[in-house]
């Protein structure tokens, strides 16, 4: 038995290896095994978090988010692909070859999407229909997870400000994409242990997401709609290029309509054959995106011209009623000759600005000089970007006056040449005039609202950048010769019959595509204007580039269209009358009841 | 110890019990099989317990247990010297079991009669019950009794040499029939189940080795048994990739190096205190026979190394409890009966504990008393039994 004994030791030494084997296994693989199994073993599962809305002014939706169920299949449980490829393509109405090939490729995926984000009626009638077949059929495979769709109730309402998303609800354009931390949230995320079928076990923890905000836009959708439809029955008439439209609250800063043409239809921003499509009509899809108002910089040509005409009686260089000689209709200025359409003898300086004279401008251009010319310039905000908040706002091209051309510079800049700018930046600037000479910032979002209800951010309150003008003259200019340039100068077709409007006329002609010589027979019409003239509520610019057809004034083509956006606004913002029939559109009344309102304005306005 | 000491008659049953330790310990080792099994088996089969189909519940474990507790108690109870080959002519009941052995593992190949579950065939089915068992099972624990009874009979005929025909020594009479014997069983097991054939070998090499056998035959056998081995290798391709998975330095662990993955995974992520009873997440679907050979693999995921070593432990206890037992046998076949099953239960424990510890090739083999089975249970009850039966009577000479 000695030897039983040898063997009863070499046993128990096994026995005890076998639990010496445990703990080593522990100590030294401990780790890294329960990594491993912990990777093994859980699944996370990301909740998505509800896209933030985006309002308009007056709280309609403009962009929101609603659940569509897609279509999903599990290919590892598919026992035969092609049975069940063939079975469930003709009631998905895809193509079964190809769903078949997918599905042996992607074996492994465990998830593969059949049909995504159907509209309600269609899933309720494949709903039936489906779920019979696979029931009759005994296939498993299929599953329906109801994803987020962003939706556009109004449809095409101010498409370049909304901007648009891609396929993963990532905003792509627009506040959209300058919100799009706001607006996405923060996705949310469930632990679960699962067993070797990724079927859960029990729950470990759960994150529940932050849904995003909702962003209130200082837009409103009637104002928008009618801006937008106005500009592109223009654009379409005169067979432009493009247009830019801005309409703006010119005592707030706050931006009522913002419209581009060619504009697009946000829901189907990106064509579904976009991909497939050649790289020019790639650009033509892109071109639709681009939201001219901040992202397109051209030469103004005359509706500058206020500007530096403002600035220079501010500052006294020139008198309001002091008069040039102009004997026109050209006149060279040392290499650069300047040419009118009329030819006017002499001009007061409110005359200049009102018929828009080139050669009264580059008179009152040389005796400011560069240097001044430069400071007026910037001191209008352009050259800056205003900070709006959109993405892809445009600074304008303002070059440094020590690189100007003293020998043409000084001519060119007070008629809107050798500058490029923006729609908004203009119509920024224009509103100097309306609020008593306050640079406001333009600004297109009104406030935040959490996904709680609570106010994350609130902007609804006016940001002056600067004081451009004392009140005294902002209102003059505005009253005398803003007034006249539509009663009696190059905006008549602006008037109407119950609101006094002022505003300027631009035609610019478009340099050539070296950026030198003006003779390609292309212009920019440019009108901007706003009304009542007592108290300004509205400013708005239109901007059409490139009219082909019908005329390329501003005076004639763009006039027009900022006259019907301001009726229509201002009876929208049920604007009292300002005008009775008897003052005629032509006269311009000053009654004591509307220098009492202007001059409490001017109060406020001093208070930036 | 020689055959002449064990006198007939000398101390009977003499008021004494059977050994309490195996008991204790074997109940111990039942009661935790209950449990963890049920464990590992109620994520698939759900909780609920339906008396008319117990065999479908993960209680059904527990049946089988009951039974197997039922079945050491009754064995414990019987005199083991019935089984003895005291006199000329007893040999018959020992070689009864023996024939019973062959005949069962014969049945099991037969189409119709054997029941093939995952490539291997066998069970035999009981018919009208929806369960059937293992011969195997019963063949290790009957080849036990049947050569502590053949290595413990009284020599018979003529002295031939210094040797008597009849004694293990002499290579006509004594070892070749044991051999022969063994090997019969051995090897119609190892046709489909080459873990229990491998143990029964080691055991019977061990009853051989403590019976006094020549060197120079047992070398010869280690030999034979070496090339058998190899060429029961060689007919099963599965058996190669375990083995060339086993010594490969990165084994795939998605193909035949998933299970023993698998089952560190468990130990591992059970750390030293292990998730808590029932809180294992490899048993859902991750670790295949999670409720049978790797249940130590399950123990530790939810009791921790800590609950491992435990299980080590106790049959640590068991070897004790055995060895005690075998030193204290009044007789030949009680010592050879006693370290023959003990040495079958330990080394089978110590086999699978390697085996889930990946210390050596992946083999099918199951964990005494605790890994679910009825065949298992109830036989490995019988031999503990038989144990403790053996430990009721105390030798009065010295070993």
């Amino acid at each position: 038995m000695r030897i039983g004994g040898v063997l009863m030791v070499v046993a128990g030494l096994l026995l005890a290896s076998g639990g010496a084997r445990l703990a080593y296994i522990e100590t030294r693989q401990g780790e890294e095994l329960r990594r491993e199994a912990g990777r093994q073993q859980t699944a996370q599962i990301s909740i998505p978090a509800l896209r933030g809305e985006i309002l308009d002014t007056r709280g309609r939706v403009l962009a929101g988010t609603i659940r569509r169920p897609s279509i999903f299949v599990d290919p590892t449980l598919v026992q035969d692909a092609e049975f069940a490829a063939y079975s469930v393509a003709p009631v998905l109405g895809l193509d079964a070859a190809t769903l078949e090939h997918d599905w042996r490729e992607r074996r492994d995926d465990r998830f593969v999407w059949l049909k995504r984000r159907l509209a309600d009626g269609d899933f309720q009638k494949l709903e039936k229909e489906f779920e019979e077949l696979t029931q009759a059929r005994r296939l498993r495979a299929f599953g329906v997870q109801y994803e987020p769709v962003r939706v556009y109730p109004q449809g095409s309402i101010a498409p370049h400000v909304v901007g648009f998303v891609g396929g993963e609800l990532q905003g792509l354009g627009g506040i959209e994409l300058a919100c799009e931390q706001l607006l996405a949230g923060k996705p949310g995320k469930r632990l679960s242990t699962v067993d070797v079928a990724r079927r859960r076990v029990r729950a470990e923890e759960c994150v529940p997401a932050t849904d995003g905000s909702t962003i209130v836009l200082t837009i409103d959708s009637y104002i928008q709609q009618v801006t937008q439809d106005k500009l592109r029955e223009a654009v379409k008439k005169y067979e432009a290029e493009w247009g830019a439209a801005v309409v703006i609250d010119p005592q707030s800063g706050e931006v009522l309509a913002m419209a581009s043409i060619p504009d697009f239809d946000p829901a189907s921003a990106v064509p579904s054959d976009f991909e497939q499509m050649s790289a020019a009509r790639q650009e033509e899809v892109k071109a639709t995106w681009r939201n001219r108002a901040i992202s397109d910089a051209y030469e103004p040509g005359s509706v500058f011209k206020p500007f530096i005409a403002s600035l220079a009686l501010e500052e006294g260089v020139v008198h309001i009623d002091e008069v040039f000689t102009i004997n026109g209709p050209e006149h060279d200025f040392g290499r650069r000759t300047i040419r009118d359409t009329h030819p006017y003898a002499a001009l007061a300086v409110h005359e200049i600005v009102s018929k828009s004279s080139n050669l009264g401008m580059g008179l009152i251009g040389a005796r400011l000089g560069m240097e001044r010319l430069y400071r007026y310039v910037r001191m209008y905000g352009f050259g800056d970007v205003t900070g709006i908040g959109l993405s892809g706002e445009h600074t304008g091209l303002v070059q440094d006056f020590s690189r100007w051309n003293p020998s043409f510079s000084p001519q060119s800049i007070p008629i809107g040449q050798e500058i490029a700018v923006t729609p908004i930046q203009i119509v920024t600037a224009f509103s100097v005039f309306c609020n008593g000479g306050v640079l406001l910032r333009p600004r297109i979002v009104r406030g935040i609202i959490g996904p709680d209800g609570e106010t994350v951010a609130d902007y609804s309150r006016p940001v002056p950048v600067r004081r451009v003008l004392d009140p005294q003259t902002a209102e003059m200019f505005r009253r005398q010769v803003l007034v006249e340039t539509v009663t009696g100068g190059t905006g008549k077709l602006a008037r109407l019959d119950d609101y006094q409007v002022f505003g300027k006329t631009g035609t610019a002609q478009i340099a050539g595509p070296k950026g030198h010589g003006y003779g390609s027979g292309h212009y920019v019409a440019s009108f901007a204007g706003g009304a009542p003239s007592d108290y300004p509520r509205v400013a708005a610019l239109v901007s059409i580039y490139k009219p082909t057809k019908g005329g390329y004034y501003g005076g004639v083509i763009s006039a027009p269209v900022v006259k019907e956006i301001l009726a229509e606004t201002l009876a929208y913002m049920q604007v009292p009358p300002e005008l009775t029939p008897a003052d005629g559109p032509a006269g311009g009344r000053r009654g004591a009841h509307g220098e009492t309102r202007e001059r409490k304005r001017n109060d406020d306005v001093g208070g930036y | 110890m020689t055959n002449d000491e064990c006198q007939p008659g000398a101390p009977a049953l003499a008021g004494r019990l059977y050994d309490p330790g195996v008991i204790f310990i074997v109940g111990a080792l039942m009661t935790l099989g209950v449990v963890m099994v049920y464990s590992a088996s109620v994520t698939v089969q759900g909780a609920g317990f339906n008396w008319r189909q117990w065999w479908n519940s993960p209680l059904k474990q527990g049946v089988f247990a009951f039974a197997g507790f039922l079945v050491m108690i009754v064995a414990a109870h019987v005199d083991y010297r019935m089984l003895a080959w005291e006199k000329k002519g007893d040999g018959w009941r020992a070689g009864l079991l023996l024939l019973l052995a062959l005949g069962l593992l014969v049945a099991v190949l037969m189409p119709g009669v054997g029941h093939q579950a995952l490539g291997a065939r066998r069970a035999i089915v009981v018919p009208g019950v929806g369960f059937g068992f293992q011969p195997s099972e019963l063949a290790k624990v009957l080849l036990v009794v049947w050569l502590a009874a053949l290595l413990s009979r009284p020599y018979a005929g003529r002295p031939s040499g210094v040797v008597s025909r009849g004694d293990i020594r002499h290579l006509a009479t004594g070892f070749v029939p044991a051999l022969l014997s063994s090997a019969a069983l051995i090897g119609l097991t190892a046709i489909e189940d080459f873990g229990t054939a491998a143990l029964m070998g080691a055991v019977m090499f061990a009853l051989l080795l403590v019976a006094g056998a020549r060197w120079t035959h047992l070398g010869f056998t280690l030999l034979a048994g070496a090339g058998a081995g190899a060429l029961l290798v060689w007919i099963k391709p599965h058996r190669i990739a375990r083995l060339t998975t086993f010594f490969s330095d990165s084994p795939d662990v998605l193909g035949p190096g998933y299970q023993v993955h698998q089952a560190l995974l468990a130990i591992g992520s059970g750390g030293w205190l292990g998730r808590g009873l029932g809180a294992g997440v490899q048993k859902y679907g991750y670790l295949p026979k999670d409720n049978n050979d790797f249940i130590l693999a399950v123990i530790c995921e939810e009791l921790g190394v800590v609950g491992g070593i435990a299980v080590a432990l106790l049959f640590l206890g068991l070897l004790w409890r055995g060895w005690r037992v075998a030193a204290r046998a009044p007789d030949r076949f009680g010592q050879l009966l006693a370290l023959g099953l003990t040495l079958l239960l330990v080394l089978q424990a110590a086999f699978n504990i390697a085996v889930v510890t990946n210390s050596v090739p992946t083999k099918g083999i199951s964990l005494p008393f605790v890994s679910a089975g009825g065949s298992g249970v109830i036989f490995l009850g019988l031999a503990a039994g038989l144990l403790a039966s053996t430990g009721r009577v105390r030798s009065t000479s010295p070993l």
